[in-house]
């Protein structure tokens, strides 16, 4: 903030969330929680098989069972669009000609209760002819491997800026490739040490408590549909198309979600609700199990090939790299995680010559979807890695080779790029001083590690809009389609609200979106909301207190510029006039609600390399401590200290939130076994055997640190937080092992298991 | 998944769609008994592990409610040993002022199984009859050659944690586990390399036992005398689970670490 800027009253306290209360009393509602009389329940048949033809399936019996009211199988989707997708639409409402993982949907019933509805599923009757499998990357890309789509499915590759392109279908099962490059490809030739290793990512399970869920009615031809669903505008626009069903005639409703992670976009439980609403003429929830999670969507496991080269002194000179993304058996979000991941590759360091690859294989597991962190945990856990890889050949120290090259505030991401919003050295500085980095004793089983986390945040040409509603007595309605996700934007958004107009918090709604009468708004992802949305926000909120002080002003006979709105008063010199009288001595005693709209998207710019340009940039500086048991391979976290930047918090408790959730949420893919596949077979899918850290896996040595450098783009100097301090976390932690033991490991999890390999590989002769 | 329902597929029930069965709360041990007697009975107390086999298509037609006897929530102090009712909750182990005092090595090794959740629902009881690889409830008692008390029809019997010794054929009730106490016996656990392997060392005098959980199908148990090299105790034991949650050899080889390090002077030795 300036130094003439006005002391904020709402923005910049940590106020207690505006849905604390019903969320932690029960009386929040979420989508689990929507019901309506006659309402049928959803079950799914799901394929046994990994990867399989489907030559028959009869499900005569099933219909005839009790309380059935309705019975998809393929036969069902005639006339229908019936694959669904982001760029690439290939995957079925259920199976069409094959399954392509084992928990693929084969059939669906609505039926009275979900007992009736899964003892008519036990009466369908399938054939399959069980085709080879593929049940990871490097078997997938074999010249002969099985394909899992014989045929093109019907796909776009979007435009991109300045060194970027896309493509399809390059190599068996390759679902898409994202490419980068800029600068002199011949600038490794001048470089005087050129590294090159090979990093595997694995794969976690998103875990948000409330599942998958939505409930769908048809009110006459208008399909309803209440969603726990994170991008419910463009959900509506798959839904049109997928039923060729007008876009005005389809009405998406989301309460609170519990929790999502990323895994809530796009198409999930929607089109089986709604397909069997508009058959059964009922209305019909679709709520899937904590099981059934597991077999609809996960993050990418990855392979990263990475070739950086390097002067004598540090000095950073080129990156190339190959990465490729386990996409699972459809292509879901892939193709966007692949530009992120990719783009995402070089870090926040300064390069002359980039040179990327990200391509998406298809096999027969679980499809890959958004992530927090997108694409960036990946990119972070190679580069991140390597760069201490770097740094111990040369004999320098980590921390400071990371300072010799990194981006300056201000400076571009890469060419056509808009530039980087945080003091990079100042944040390093701070994670690496709390947790003595410069003091540390390496070896003998103990050491430290840091790492810089970085995505850029913001989404790609994302467009989002809002509006105030005021009433005669000052109550103002925010209508905004982000969702309230757990993350705490509802309360971020009405601080700035109640800023803005100078009204206490309190006086702020947020209405639950509906798709009828909520402006639009891309989705919420991307850690967007309290930049790209607040943006519009903000500019609706002005626009409404435009018009509140002009309608004022006239009233007063004076200039909008003689008298300030203090709590729904107008103050004049030292006179205060209530603004309910003036309204309704005007509009007449029915009152009268102001109104303002607001608009916020980046400009193209084929400069770009994403077509846009970045709005903001994320970033989380991550410091391990750790001690390793060189008997057993366990890996003792002694100390986590994470930071994320703010800009300007606008919240500092809900930002506290998100640094310390996503940092914890890092350490799943770091620490826990994460998803366990036995060939194509999901061994830990259920929530018994999946571990994900508990309040007592958190080091008493973690450590969150919220900066609040300035520089955000958004309102009042805020920036992107959220997914920023999940991604240098599991580098933090190689870094320190290597520190501690010498060893270095390129796979995650850091099981114990792999760890002692990795000792016991070090020792052989 | 829980379930494989036909050849044509897999269907993941939620708890709505759960067999339905007839509901039988006993008001004593007798009538717990008598109403299991019936055909396709079950107990059930927390429920945990009953209602996730159920979700998984496990029918039962009667499920007879012990939750409520509350003569089976008792610890008692019998001198050479310590009765600890089976519906006992793991919480109340953890917590327990009795068990403090006259097991302190044993409440500080159960703290560790499970979350709070399934700590404050679970019962000791159903935690040993789950008979569950990775729950860790018997690995303790077995080393220890508690003494699961079962109820019957017939009268009381008795089997011997640890020994392999089969249960009784039911209905049978498991009222309470009685576990000796003896100021020469100590007691150690490490579960730090759970899920892939767990194991508890019980010592009294030159002899130790010790119990493997995790790398079985079920607990196993070995002893070995002073002066033995203790990592050997891995030789001991069978081939282990292999799988891709942790290899055979690494959950073989951790035996051996983890037991010699706890008979080397780990916490309760």
């Amino acid at each position: 903030m300036n130094e003439t800027a006005p002391p904020l009253n709402v923005v910049g306290e940590g106020f207690a969330r505006t849905d604390a209360v019903p969320k932690t009393t029960g009386t929040a509602t979420y989508t689990v929680d929507v019901s309506f009389p006659g309402m049928l329940h959803a079950k799914v048949l799901r394929s046994p098989h990994a990867h399989a033809r489907l030559t028959a399936i009869d499900a005569t019996a099933a219909r005839a069972m009790p309380g059935v009211h309705a019975v998809i199988t393929r036969d069902q989707l005639e006339g229908l669009n019936p694959t669904y997708g982001y760029f690439i639409k290939d995957q079925p409402i259920v199976a069409i000609d094959k399954v392509r993982y084992i928990g693929d949907a084969v059939a669906a019933v609505a039926a009275e209760t979900e007992r009736q509805a899964v003892e008519a599923l036990e009466k369908i009757v399938v054939e399959y002819e069980v085709l080879p499998t593929v049940a990871a990357i490097e078997s997938a890309m074999a010249d002969t491997a099985p394909e899992l789509f014989e045929e093109e499915p019907m796909g776009v590759v979007p435009a991109y800026g300045q060194g970027a392109s896309g493509a399809r279908r390059l190599g068996i099962n390759n679902c898409y490739r994202f490419s980068y490059e800029t600068g002199n490809a011949g600038a490794f030739e001048g470089c005087d040490h050129v590294f090159e290793d090979r990093f595997l990512f694995s794969r976690d399970q998103h875990f948000h408590l409330e599942p998958f869920v939505s409930v769908a009615r048809m009110e006459g031809e208008t399909i309803d549909v209440w969603s726990s669903c994170q991008n419910p505008f463009p959900l509506r626009k798959e839904l049109a198309r997928v039923f060729n069903h007008p876009e005005n005639m389809i009405r998406v409703q989301v309460p609170y979600i519990g929790a999502g992670y990323g895994a809530k976009n796009n198409c999930k439980t929607e089109p089986i609700a709604i397909l069997l609403a508009k058959l059964s003429r009922r209305p019909v929830r679709f709520c899937m199990t904590m099981e059934e999670n597991f077999l609809t969507q996960s993050q990418h496991a990855a392979i990263l090939n990475v070739k950086t080269g390097v002067m004598a002194d540090g000095t950073f000179v080129a990156r190339s790299g190959h990465i490729w993304l386990d996409s699972g058996a459809y292509s879901d979000a892939s193709p966007l995680v692949a530009e992120k991941a990719g783009y995402r590759l070089p870090g926040p360091y300064k390069w002359k010559h980039l040179d990327i690859h990200c391509d998406c294989i298809l096999t027969n597991t679980t499809p890959a979807g958004p992530y927090r962190g997108f694409g960036g945990t990946q990119a972070s856990w190679a580069s991140e890695s390597q760069i201490d890889i770097i740094a111990r050949s040369l004999g320098r120290d980590p921390l400071d080779l990371r300072l010799q090259n990194l981006k300056d505030l201000g400076e571009a991401y890469v060419p056509g790029e808009s530039g980087v919003d945080s003091d990079l050295r100042a944040g390093l500085n701070l994670v690496a001083d709390r947790i003595g980095y410069s003091d540390r004793q390496s070896g003998d089983g103990r050491g430290m590690g840091l790492s810089v986390g970085f995505k850029d945040a913001g989404g790609v040409n994302k467009p989002a809009q809002a509006r105030i509603r005021i009433t005669t007595n000052g109550g103002i309605y925010l209508h905004c389609g982000t969702v309230e996700i757990g993350q705490g934007v509802q309360t971020a958004m009405s601080q700035i609200v109640a800023e803005l107009l100078n009204a206490p918090l309190d006086r702020v709604s947020y209405p639950a979106l509906n798709t009828d009468y909520t402006p639009f708004d891309q989705g919420t992802n991307a850690s967007s909301a309290i930049v790209v949305m607040a943006m519009a926000v903000q500019q609706a909120t002005l626009k409404a207190k435009q018009k509140v002080m002009e309608f004022a002003a006239g009233q007063l006979d004076c200039s909008v510029e003689e008298i300030e709105l203090d709590d729904w008063s107008i103050r004049k010199g030292n006179e205060s006039h209530p603004l309910p009288i003036m309204i309704m001595r005007y509009y007449g005693g029915t009152g009268y609600e102001f109104t303002g709209e607001g608009f916020f998207k980046p400009d193209i710019d084929h400069s770009a390399p994403l077509e846009t340009q970045c709005v903001s940039w994320e970033f989380g500086w991550g410091a391990a401590e750790v001690e390793v048991d060189r008997d057993t391979g366990l890996v003792n976290l002694k100390q986590l200290v994470v930071s994320g930047d703010a800009g300007q918090a606008i919240n500092p408790l809900v930002c506290r939130g998100q640094d310390e959730g996503s940092a914890i949420m890092g350490l799943t893919g770091a620490l826990f076994p994460c998803m366990i596949y036995d060939g194509p077979i999901l061994m830990n899918g259920n929530g018994l055997d999946y571990r994900v850290p508990l309040a007592t896996d958190i080091p008493d040595g973690f450590v969150s640190i919220l900066q609040e450098q300035g520089h955000g783009p958004g309102p009042f100097g805020a920036k992107s937080l959220g997914e920023g301090c999940m991604l240098p976390v599991a580098s933090a932690i190689a870094n320190a092992i290597e520190d501690a033991i010498g060893v270095r490991i390129r796979e995650l999890p850091l099981t114990p298991e792999r760890v002692l390999a990795a000792i016991d590989d070090a020792q052989s002769p | 998944m829980y379930t494989h329902a036909t050849d044509a597929g897999w269907i993941s029930r939620s708890h709505q769609a759960i067999a339905p069965f007839r509901l039988v709360r006993p008001a004593s041990i007798e009538e717990a008994l008598e109403a299991a007697a019936e055909e396709n009975a079950s107990f059930i107390a927390g429920g945990i592990d009953l209602v996730r086999r159920m979700r998984g298509g496990d029918r039962w037609q009667t499920l007879v409610d012990i939750s409520g006897l509350s003569e089976m929530k008792v610890t008692s102090d019998e001198g050479d040993h310590l009765r600890i009712g089976a519906l006992t909750s793991h919480w109340e182990i953890e917590t327990g002022e009795l068990i403090r005092k006259r097991l302190p090595n044993l409440q500080a090794a159960w703290r560790t199984i499970g979350n709070v959740r399934i700590r404050m629902a679970g019962t000791l009881g159903g935690n040993i009859l789950a008979r569950e690889a990775g729950y860790d409830g018997l690995v303790l008692l077995g080393v220890m050659g508690a003494e699961l008390v079962f109820v019957t029809s017939s009268g009381e019997a008795v089997v011997i944690a640890g020994t392999g010794a089969p249960l009784p054929d039911r209905p049978a009730l498991l009222t309470s586990v009685r576990i000796p106490i003896s100021a020469d016996t100590g007691l150690a656990f490490d579960r730090s390399l759970k899920p892939v392997v767990s194991v508890a060392v019980c010592k009294s005098g030159d002899t130790a036992t010790v119990g493997v959980g995790c790398a079985f199908n079920s607990p196993r148990y070995s002893t070995i005398r002073q002066g033995e090299d203790a990592q050997s105790i891995s030789s001991h034991f069978p081939d282990a689970i292999d799988n891709p949650m942790g290899g055979a050899a690494y959950r073989s080889r951790m035996v051996g670490v983890l037991a010699a390090r706890m008979l080397a002077g780990g916490n309760g030795l």
